[in-house]
């Protein structure tokens, strides 16, 4: 334990997942640790404030919990900074592969997850969730009257949920329930049958609280993944579990992917339950004896209490850091004497060619440093532009590259954040080990990057070249290209100048500023290289006036200047024969407009009949090179660009260095003066700070001319002038580099010395592949990244008001349910579905009318699209696609139809009618068979028609299969209906009116399917077989077709179509017979469990016969396993067949589980 | 005594709710005299603060606009000695922008119960929104109120579930239902057009049934991923009209505001609902009553003058010496 037991501890605490829907975990923790009494004081901090926080206090414990989103970049540089690194893992073994790999930053690690400790390196230790005084507590109802919900279930909207929860209300459909399902995009729209806004949404952590404390039952379901062995199993429930025991909720609990009994005492103070039976058995139980439940109830709350709050976590934490060796080998390492890294960023760099005074300096003190730091570049590359992408290049001090960053071509004055050059900055800074940066320019970068470097907490240095940072106008030039003047000027004068400037809207300048402030704050030091550029920046950003961060200090001459100046004395030769030599005036630097190019050349011309000889020494703007040609000025040379130290400044007499924007600071001005030639400057910012009028040189207003020809005449008319200011000319008007560099230095050293441990822990840390840094997580708020374009209203955009519901059909639901259980619906399979295609999540399928289909998981589901013929629908209305289960599950999509040309030139003369149904999210479908039916009533009367296709759903996927053997045969495999508890009447029947031939339970693949031939489906759904014929003649007339009836924990009917039987007709020798076979098969997968007898029974005027003893039992046993019974056969049941094919089986054995495997992704698709 | 500052948190020609700034100005005026109390545009703040002095800013809004940038104003108070309370109005919704103000203010106050105990910092207080006195209504005409069910607000996913779902249930009755962002009904119960603030408080005036439905689609709620619990304005407006309001599927929060089912109905689907709205509807003088105590509790507890004192109470807690500062800084602005 760091500095022993009895210390009073202090405890650094990080979410390290920034986006934390559950931080209420962490405030619980907060709390918990807090109250401990060997803490003395805990932090809780975000990534922002991290290492600023662990350096400003010597803390014991940085304690990083969650887990997930790690931002490394980050952790990494904290690490040397604590005595100890702790990491609480929350979510494996979901996120455990993104955990691992950083095990060894930590000398401790806890995992939520049992399971998982082995995964992680040594000293892991599991340490489960746990529940929060501060948050979850409630007292427990005392009589079951005070309770306001039955039973409650709150959480994600797995499918095996929806499954499950769609069960319960078909089973138990009178509980007063309170679902709260949450739905994201990555979820399938399976629905309840209730209406969406009964349960879709999501709750406060203290309205859950309150809800499990108001439910009666608590419910906690397992969520179940795709299947595919891919995704491990949790071995320690979540917190919930320990959260709703300290509401005072009863649990009954699924432990289906996870027990509990390490944690509670089940039948004692939960109920847990593996399959839907037991958990309704336990329901009824529960609600009938509320005593027994509230004690349960109250049990748990006791013991969540005195084992299982985060106190109890805390605890442990602590007794395993005990244990731990006294030395921290991280923090006892001590690194060997080094070269500290230091990155200039910047837009550009003397090597990349037409450079300026920056790229002149930054050399300089490179130069001057180069033996004590190891210096980097970082810049922008022009070059690539050309190729229509973004490059930013790392070099070394002789600006050699090491490592490029790509991202596409965007316009980086405007905009201020690009996440993937963040993100690739901020991995320099780790790979590269980045210890101090001087920020020389941003422009043409994100201006985030110092906002980057800060969350790292690298040191950093801002030098205030230009204005950038004020303002995109970065000279500060207003739309007339004069100094806006803008530290005595309200912003709304921003608004003005940019509006009307470059059509920025109002309000711009102000986000941009937002931003900027940021930035400026994450410097640790800036310096303003003159007073007046200080007054700028402190006026903006007063906050820089409060610290000590903001210095001055002009930057040096050029180390490479070779001219060592000499007292220039104009001889009196010269000043008496002043006509025999021109007045030599220079203009050095860049010759653009901002530099006074125009007042120059004004000038110039104004003076071309004078002895005043003009050369310009510089790189000429190309808007200047046709004037330049234009003008012809006898007057003026033009020598170009130079590089550093080639300029010889001493042949001339005078410098015009007239910028029309505030300088801020020269260099210039500083070489001229070394090189005794006289300056001529403006009046404003450095120039003016720098200059005293008169003395040491001239200063005019900006666009100056007149007063810039008048002092050039007076000079060129009296040289003495000339001497007198140069008399004036003393060493400390400008900086030397070294000492400029060795204030500096005293920066550097200062910053670093500040900022301990600025390197990376441990050395040879390479960035794991996990997200990198970006700003939000140093608490900046974007509306979005284009100043320019400021959107008020971020964040997602408005839902669609012409958004479906998940279950549009809700409110007929009942209604249909009641005419199933009525028994007013029949089933016509007189009329054929064609089924063009099936779409499956807006994929069509390819055969799928003829070949069995797994269907992968999906977020939309499964619709059809295919046509029937028109007369099909006389007279009918409502019509929709029904699934439907044996088991009683009915899901209603609705069905558009529609006019088509194809069919019209496909059947002239034939009226057909296209459909296409809404998608049906095959995931909510529960284990069993489902029949797909195309709904609808005909004269008040609902019938279906059935569709040649069918669903079978297990826990290993959804199958679909067709129902006939092509296109012809019509054999009918279907869903039993649920029948009305008095539907038919008992009818006796003489022996040998009725023969069946064959009564057996099946499996599917008889069916002439490739199934198991191409496929490798093994599932086989089973289905009872019936089949037989019956002798009209023995009947009343009215008898039009057979059916079979099930009689057992639920009363089912299904028609058994008509088949010929030539034999039957040629032994009776009645042709009127040839139809009179029966055939019958029934879908038994999703039958509730239990003894069923089968019943042969008959229909006629719409009333329905049965026969009055059964042709057998059908047993259906708990896993879904069928078979048939020996039931003695009675002379009121119908004869059995002479030769029976009987095909009996006694009590199947348990069946395994079907399997659905595919050798590789293609296969399982089919 | 006091003197007061009142100001919108953004521009106000962009802020549809700068109503707010005048209602709590008029509640600080109730407790501490007009004289004590103004109102300040946003961009003179700087400027305001300097000359006028004043001993507590409250800025009270949104933090979210691109203009709000509140360190300028900060620096302000700090030189002129004021206390800066910033009363967010957004939270949750616009939680991720708290950050903009939350290293400024001396004192936060969130309209949200539940979000204050997610701020990384200290000195943070919860007060909910209030209804202005003077838009009390008489119950008078309740029982011949032309509209029985009344809604207005954005469509957002929540309300258009639960407005789609109880459509029938609407159609039963004289309803209305608008906002930006809804699907028309043929029917017209429907309506997509946005109604000025002003105008939702005659439709108030003019309705039975108010419903209550909150908001699930946040501008800037990523960080913490937090539920609103606490009722917005609108509650307390229509309960100050005078209205029976329904709240679909309230926070257990809403118990400190208003008594469930005594002064607010609450239901959490539709056949809830339903259930009692027929009733309602089919006992006009139980509905009357409940609309009856929602405003009188809403006159003693939910008005801006209680805030006003809510608020100035909060900052004495926090700021002990807050008082004893104020005389002091008036005294060397005197000298000065």
């Amino acid at each position: 334990m760091p500095g022993g037991s009895d210390r009073q501890l202090r405890i650094l605490l990080l979410d390290t997942k920034h986006e934390n829907p559950n931080h209420y975990i962490v405030l619980g923790i907060k709390a918990a640790l807090a109250a401990h009494p060997r803490v003395a004081a805990v932090k809780l901090v975000g990534y922002a404030d991290l290492i600023g926080e662990a350096r400003k206090a010597d803390f014991d414990i940085c304690l990083a919990v969650d887990g997930e989103a790690i931002a490394f970049d980050i952790l990494v540089r904290v690490r040397p900074l604590v005595k100890r690194m702790v990491l609480w893992t929350f979510d494996d073994p979901y996120e455990r592969d993104r955990t691992i790999p950083l095990a060894s930053l930590f000398d401790l690690v806890f995992t939520n997850d049992e399971g998982s400790v082995t995964a992680y390196p040594d000293n892991t230790f599991h340490l489960p969730l746990a529940a929060s005084p501060d948050q979850e507590v409630r007292s427990i109802p005392s009589n079951n009257s005070q309770y306001k919900y039955d039973i409650s279930f709150i959480g994600s909207a797995w499918p095996n949920r929806v499954q499950f929860l769609r069960k319960l209300m078909r089973v138990m459909p009178d509980l007063k329930h309170r679902f709260v399902l949450h739905y994201n995009e990555f979820l399938p729209a399976s629905y309840l049958d209730l209406p969406d806004s009964s349960y879709v949404g999501s709750v406060s952590h203290h309205d859950f609280a309150e809800i499990s404390n108001q439910s009666r039952i608590n419910l906690t379901l397992h969520r179940e993944f795709s299947g595919d062995g891919l995704n491990p199993c949790a071995s320690t429930p979540g917190p919930r579990l320990f959260e709703v025991g300290l509401a005072g909720g009863y649990q009954l609990i699924d432990i289906n992917e996870t027990p509990v009994d390490k944690y509670y005492k089940a039948g004692l103070e939960v109920d847990v339950f593996n399959n839907f039976n037991d958990c309704i058995d336990l329901i009824r139980d529960r609600l009938a004896n509320p005593k027994k439940r509230i004690e349960m109830a109250r049990a748990a709350q006791r013991h969540t209490r005195a084992q299982h709050l985060y106190a109890n976590r805390v605890r442990e934490i602590f007794e395993r850091l005990d244990a731990l060796p006294d030395e921290n080998p991280a923090v006892a390492s001590t690194r060997a004497p080094h070269k500290p890294r230091l990155l200039f960023v910047t837009h550009n760099t003397i090597a990349n060619g037409n450079f300026g005074g920056v790229e002149v300096y930054q050399e300089t003190v490179a130069n001057e440093l180069r033996n004590e730091y190891e210096i980097f570049y970082y810049r922008p590359n022009p070059q690539a532009k050309k190729l229509g992408v973004l490059e930013f290049i790392l070099t070394d001090d002789r600006h050699r590259p090491l490592h490029r960053v790509h991202a596409p071509e965007m316009d980086f004055v405007r905009i201020m954040s690009q996440p993937v050059i963040e993100g690739a900055f901020s991995r320099l800074l780790v790979d590269y080990e980045i210890e101090l940066i001087h920020y020389h320019h941003l422009i043409h970068h994100p201006i985030t990057l110092p906002l980057i470097s800060r969350l790292q907490g690298i040191p950093s240095v801002f030098t205030t070249h230009d204005f950038y940072i004020v303002c995109s106008r970065f000279n500060l030039l207003n739309a007339r290209n004069e100094y806006c003047d803008i530290a005595n000027h309200p912003l709304s004068l921003c608004d003005n100048c940019l509006s009307s400037g470059e059509g920025v809207p109002d309000g711009s300048q102000a986000y941009r500023r937002y931003l900027a402030r940021e930035v400026i704050k994450a410097f640790d030091h800036v310096i303003a290289n003159t007073p007046s550029a200080q007054r700028v920046f402190s006026s903006v950003y007063p906050e820089l006036a409060e610290g000590d961060s903001l210095t001055q200090l002009g930057p040096s001459l050029p180390n490479v200047t070779p001219f060592v100046p000499s007292a220039r004395k104009e001889t009196k030769r010269e000043i008496e024969g002043a006509k025999a030599r021109p007045l030599r005036v220079v203009f050095f630097g860049n010759f653009s407009r901002i530099k006074g190019a125009d007042d120059f050349l004004a000038a110039a011309g104004m003076l071309c009949d004078s002895n005043i000889k003009f050369t310009i020494c510089g790189r000429i703007d190309a808007e200047y090179h046709p004037v330049l040609k234009d003008l012809k000025l006898q007057n003026v040379e033009v020598r170009g660009a130079f590089s550093p130290g080639e300029l010889d400044l001493t042949e001339f007499d005078v410098a015009l260095i007239i910028s029309i924007w505030p300088e801020t600071y020269c260099i210039t001005l500083s070489e001229a003066w070394r090189a005794g030639v006289v300056p001529i400057a403006t009046q404003i910012g450095a120039l003016a700070d720098r200059i005293k009028p008169n003395v040491n040189g001239f200063t005019v207003p900006p666009h100056g001319i007149g007063e810039i020809v008048e002092l050039l005449q007076q000079m060129e008319a009296d040289r003495s002038l000339l001497d007198d200011i140069r008399a004036n000319i003393t060493p400390d008007l400008w900086l030397t580099p070294e000492q400029h560099c060795n204030a500096l230095r005293d920066i550097y050293a200062r910053l670093l010395n500040a900022h301990p441990a600025a390197r990376p822990a441990g050395g040879g840390w390479r960035s794991p592949n996990l997200p990198p840094v970006d700003i939000r997580l140093a608490n900046v708020k974007l509306n979005s990244p284009n100043w320019t374009t400021p959107a008020d209203v971020p964040g997602p955009p408005l839902p669609s008001p012409l958004r479906p519901h998940m279950n549009p059909l809700w409110n007929s639901f009942r209604a249909l349910k009641k005419e199933f259980s009525d028994g007013r619906v029949s089933v016509d399979t007189s009329h054929f579905l064609h089924v063009d295609h099936i779409i499956h999540d807006g994929q069509p399928l390819g055969d799928s009318r003829l070949q069995p289909l797994k269907l992968p998981p999906a977020r939309t589901g499964l619709s059809l699209v295919g046509w029937l013929q028109s007369s099909s629908l006389d007279a009918c209305d409502d019509i929709r696609l029904l699934a439907r289960s044996a088991n009683g599950d009915m899901i209603q999509r609705r069905v558009t139809l529609n006019e088509r040309s194809d069919l019209l030139q496909a059947f002239p003369g034939q009226a057909c009618t296209g459909y296409a149904t809404e998608p049906l999210p095959v995931e909510m479908l529960d284990s069993g068979v489902y029949s797909l039916e195309l709904s609808l009533v005909r004269h008040g009367r609902r019938v279906l028609f059935p569709f040649p296709l069918a669903l079978i759903c297990s826990k290993f996927g959804v199958l679909l299969i067709p129902t006939t053997a092509g296109q012809t045969t019509q054999i009918q495999v279907d869903v039993p209906l649920i029948e009305g508890p008095s539907e038919s009447r008992k009818m006796h029947i003489p022996r040998g009116v009725v023969v069946v031939d064959e009564l057996s339970v099946k499996a599917s693949n008889a069916f002439g399917n490739p199934l198991g031939s191409t496929s490798k489906v093994t599932l086989q759904p089973e289905r009872l077989h019936v089949s037989g014929w019956f002798n009209r003649l023995e009947l009343p007339q009215d008898i039009e077709s057979a059916y079979i009836f099930l009689r057992g924990p639920e009363n089912y009917k299904m028609a058994a179509g008509p088949t010929p039987r030539p034999d039957v007709a040629e032994h009776f020798g009645v042709e009127g017979m040839r139809q009179s076979g029966f055939e019958a098969n029934i879908w038994l997968p999703g039958l509730p469990q239990g003894r069923y007898e089968v019943f042969f029974g008959l229909k006629g005027l719409g009333v329905f016969y049965e026969v009055e003893s059964p042709l057998d039992a059908l047993e259906i046993d708990a896993d879904g396993g069928a078979a048939l019974g020996s039931e003695p056969v009675t002379d009121t049941a119908p004869t059995l067949a002479p030769i029976i094919n009987r095909t009996t089986k006694k009590r199947k054995p348990r069946a395994k589980p079907p399997i659905l495997k595919a050798k590789s992704k293609d296969e399982a698709s089919i | 005594m006091v003197k007061i500052c009142v100001s919108s948190s953004f521009p106000e020609r962009l802020n549809v709710n700068r109503g707010l700034v005048d209602s709590l100005a008029e509640g600080f005026q109730t407790v501490l005299g007009k004289d004590q109390v103004q109102v300040c545009p946003y961009s003179a703040l700087p400027g305001f603060l300097t000359r006028k002095v004043p001993d507590l800013l409250v800025m009270i809004g949104s933090a979210l606009h691109s203009s709000g940038d509140y360190s300028a104003i900060s620096q302000a108070c700090k030189r002129a000695g004021v206390t800066f309370v910033f009363w967010t109005v957004e939270d949750p919704y616009e939680f991720d922008a708290n950050s903009k103000f939350t290293q400024y203010a001396d004192i936060i106050i969130s309209n949200d119960a539940y979000a204050v105990k997610y701020y990384p910092r200290d000195q943070v207080f919860h007060l909910p929104l209030a209804a202005p006195e003077r838009i009390a209504k008489s119950l008078v005409n309740f029982t011949a109120r032309p509209l029985d069910i009344f809604f207005c607000g954005v469509g957002f996913k929540i309300r258009q579930r639960i407005i789609v779902d109880a459509h029938d249930i609407f159609a039963r009755y004289n309803s209305r239902i608008l906002g930006d962002n809804w699907a028309q009904t043929p029917d017209g119960i429907v309506q997509n057009h946005r109604v000025p603030a002003d105008v939702i408080l005659d439709y108030y005036h003019n309705s039975k049934v108010v419903l209550n439905i909150g908001r699930d689609h946040a501008y800037a709620n990523e960080t913490r991923g937090l539920k609103s619990v606490t009722p917005g304005p609108r509650t307390f407006e229509a309960a100050m009209t005078g209205c029976v309001q329904f709240y679909y599927q309230p926070s257990a929060f809403l118990a400190d505001y208003f008594e469930p089912d005594k002064e607010i109905v609450t239901f959490n689907d539709v056949f809830e609902l339903e259930e009692k709205l027929d009733y309602l509807m089919n006992n006009p003088l139980e509905a009357m009553a409940i609309a009856k105590r929602a405003q009188k509790r809403c006159l003693k507890d939910h008005t801006f003058a209680r805030r006003a004192e809510q608020l100035l109470a909060i900052v004495r807690s926090a700021i002990p010496t807050f008082d004893a500062s104020r005389k002091t800084a008036t005294k060397i602005i005197k000298v000065g």
